[in-house]
């Protein structure tokens, strides 16, 4: 009699928190996590990790209402807890302004976050190229804290965590799990073959600004101001695929620009580091599951991949998803497995 | 025309720059001079949390809320110079919490975006009901002074650091006009039984994961005894206590204890924050600020006073207003005088 070995790929914030999820629910489980990569090297790690984010085309909207409210109330409890410094979780209020009157005045989540409501004329005075905007409080991850502090969790719940690059699906098998849960970000490109995926690259700058206690936010994100813990990320750049993990000193120069101007402050800020990242993107997340022939065997296999940049606003809610996928290959396998 | 301020606070400082402001063009010569036992950063507005906001209530004192209010919009209006990270001004939104509902705060039409708390972020504060969201200034004493102290020290004012012992001392070495700005040891120049100490204990402590004040209010035990959380621009200040009569400047360790349990209650992530020092202030108390005008006679001659004194909790909340006002009433002088423009003394 062995336990069910289910195996998550990835080690970003998609990967821990699904990992996570499965080992806290099914202790009946033996849970592997697998990645090339872990903090602070993952993509989860130069995001800022502020809680906002745009929906997909074609999932129903309350599906993703349901994943944007899980992550944040799960969020929201760490951070009122003694818990918060050490996962890195804090309350962050602030400004999303608009060059002109969005179509949408409400976004979707708009229940979900603090407070939201419209910003008074007094308070859009500051952004002269400013029509509009919404001001409420949400939460901020930050991962090079909270993916530590998703070990130390997923460690406690039981799991294993192996560094090791997986090269394809087949590896897996022939290790004899039972399970595989793909959370591989980008990688699910030559993993499982996705041509759907690609990089929306993304530069950041952290500084030093620790008089900045508000986040601003313009129009569709290409430009923003996240102030954390110990630094204040400006960004930022939506580069389609571009796979260039170098730093682009004129990007740089064009965050700088366009964060000063909603910003004045910022040109006395001091420049501590430039950040590169590759957003997983695809044209809508994938959290489904399916059976793959793996040599000879159909293997059950959970997807949770193609977050883009909003792979922290909704992680707890999509490993919510993967698990209860999880939960129903189990129920559906062979009798013996499931001891 | 000499003008003697004494007090370095930040009414002392500000009061002086109003008074160049307005009258430095057309009183020629103007010399203007600060004399304080203290200094930046030893003075009661340096160890203040510099945090903008006034108590909820203003029982009547309308003119104290103008006051107030001129003195934000004041501030505001240095958000985007180049100038505000060295004043130390900059925004910060918070939640004010009551343990059951209460009118609106004086200050709802000053500050930006005041608005109720939803249910959902009162249940971040259990033990409170009710409270609002607003956005606020901070005005950081240990930054605001000094650069106060530099603009005048740039138009040529002289800062003495001496006690003074008497206003007639001042007059008789020849000041015309004398600001008495010194807080909560007025009554050593001039006895004042309204006037007593607010003392307060703070912790500063190091959390820079909090981006928002939290203050609440006890209605029952009294304006700033109850616990509050500022994050400021280097550490985070926790307090409160606010005891009358007590003239302690040292800290108190029960104080201390109160202070911080209060705190971890309110907002469990300080837990693991380290504390850096505990200080401990006197609040210049008084029913109401003293902002008037007084001839004193020394021999057989007159000087003129003006008091701007007395502003407990909120001196950095209504200095600018105080200090303009201050400004007028030496205008009043001038003219009382016949030291008008293009006088020269």
């Amino acid at each position: 009699m062995r336990s069910v070995k289910v195996v998550v790929v990835g080690g970003g914030v998609v990967g821990f928190s699904t990992a996570v999820c499965i080992a806290e629910a099914l202790p009946y489980c033996s849970v592997t996590l697998i990645a090339d990569r872990f903090t602070p090297d993952t993509t989860s790690d130069m995001a800022a990790g502020i809680l906002i984010c745009s929906p997909f085309p074609d999932i129903p909207l309350e599906r993703q209402q349901r994943w944007f409210k899980e992550t944040i109330d799960h969020l929201l409890a760490i951070a009122q807890s003694e818990q918060a410094s050490e996962a890195g979780v804090l309350l962050s209020s602030g400004w999303q302004i608009h060059k002109e009157v969005p179509a949408d005045k409400v976004p979707f989540w708009s229940a979900f976050v603090l407070g939201f409501r419209i910003m008074t004329d007094r308070e859009l005075k500051r952004f002269p190229d400013h029509k509009f905007g919404q001001a409420f409080t949400t939460v901020k991850c930050e991962c090079s804290y909270y993916l530590p502090w998703m070990e130390k969790r997923f460690r406690k719940a039981g799991g294993q965590v192996v560094k090791q690059k997986v090269n394809d699906l087949q590896e897996l098998s022939s290790q004899g799990y039972d399970v595989i849960v793909n959370c591989s970000g980008l990688g699910a490109k030559s993993l499982v073959g996705d041509s759907q995926v690609y990089p929306v690259r993304g530069q950041v700058l952290r500084t030093q600004a620790p008089w900045l206690q508000h986040f601003i936010r313009d129009g569709e994100g290409l430009s923003y101001i996240y102030p954390g813990m110990h630094s204040v990320t400006v960004g930022g750049t939506r580069q389609v695929d571009d796979w260039r993990l170098e730093v682009d000193p004129e990007d740089s120069q064009d965050i700088l620009e366009r964060c000063s101007r909603l910003e004045p402050s910022l040109s006395r800020a001091r420049i501590l580091g430039v950040s590169v990242g590759l957003r997983p993107s695809r044209k809508n997340v994938r959290v489904e599951r399916e059976m793959v022939l793996l040599g000879s065997r159909q293997v059950p296999v959970v997807h949770n991949y193609g977050h883009g940049g909003w792979g922290v606003t909704l992680s707890w809610g999509t490993a919510l998803d993967a698990l209860g996928l999880v939960r129903k290959c189990l129920h559906e396998m062979r009798p013996r497995a499931r001891l | 025309m000499r003008v003697a301020v004494i007090g370095a606070g930040v009414s002392g400082l500000s009061t002086a720059q109003s008074i160049y402001e307005q009258y430095h063009s057309t009183v020629s010569p103007l010399t203007i001079e600060v004399y304080a036992d203290r200094f930046t950063p030893l003075t009661t507005s340096d160890g203040a949390a510099g945090f903008w906001q006034p108590y909820l209530y203003d029982k009547g004192n309308v003119q104290e809320t103008k006051w107030c209010k001129e003195t934000f919009d004041y501030l505001l209006s240095f958000l985007s110079s180049p100038d505000s990270i060295k004043m130390g001004i900059f925004l910060q939104s918070g939640y004010n919490l009551c343990s059951e509902p209460a009118p609106d705060p004086s200050f709802k039409d000053s500050v930006l975006g005041f608005r109720q708390l939803t249910e959902r972020e009162l249940e971040l504060f259990p033990g409170y009901c009710y409270g609002w969201f607003n956005t606020a200034l901070m005005v950081e004493g240990k930054s605001y002074l000094p650069w106060l102290m530099d603009w005048l020290q740039k138009r040529g004012v002289k800062f003495y650091q001496r006690k003074i012992e008497s206003f007639k001392v001042l007059a008789e070495s020849g000041a015309d006009v004398i600001i008495n700005c010194t807080g909560v040891r007025s009554g050593d120049l001039q006895p004042d039984p309204e006037l007593t100490p607010g003392r307060g204990q703070i912790l500063k402590v190091d959390a820079p994961w909090l981006k928002h004040w939290i203050l609440t209010h006890n209605f029952t035990a009294g304006t700033y005894n109850s616990p509050y959380i500022i994050p400021g621009s280097r550490s985070v200040v926790v307090g409160g206590c606010f005891q009358l009569g007590n003239w302690s400047e040292q800290n108190n360790s029960e104080d201390h204890k109160k202070i911080w349990e209060g705190a971890c209650q309110l907002e469990p992530s300080l837990k693991h924050a380290r504390i850096v020092e505990d200080w401990s202030g006197l609040r210049p108390v008084r029913s109401k600020v003293r902002l008037e005008r007084e001839t004193m006679q020394s021999g057989p001659t007159t000087f003129e006073l003006i008091h701007n004194y007395g502003h407990g909790g909120f001196g950095l909340t209504i200095h600018r207003g105080c200090a303009q006002e201050a400004a007028r009433l030496f205008g009043e002088i001038l003219e009382l005088k016949g030291w008008g423009p293009r006088s020269h003394l």
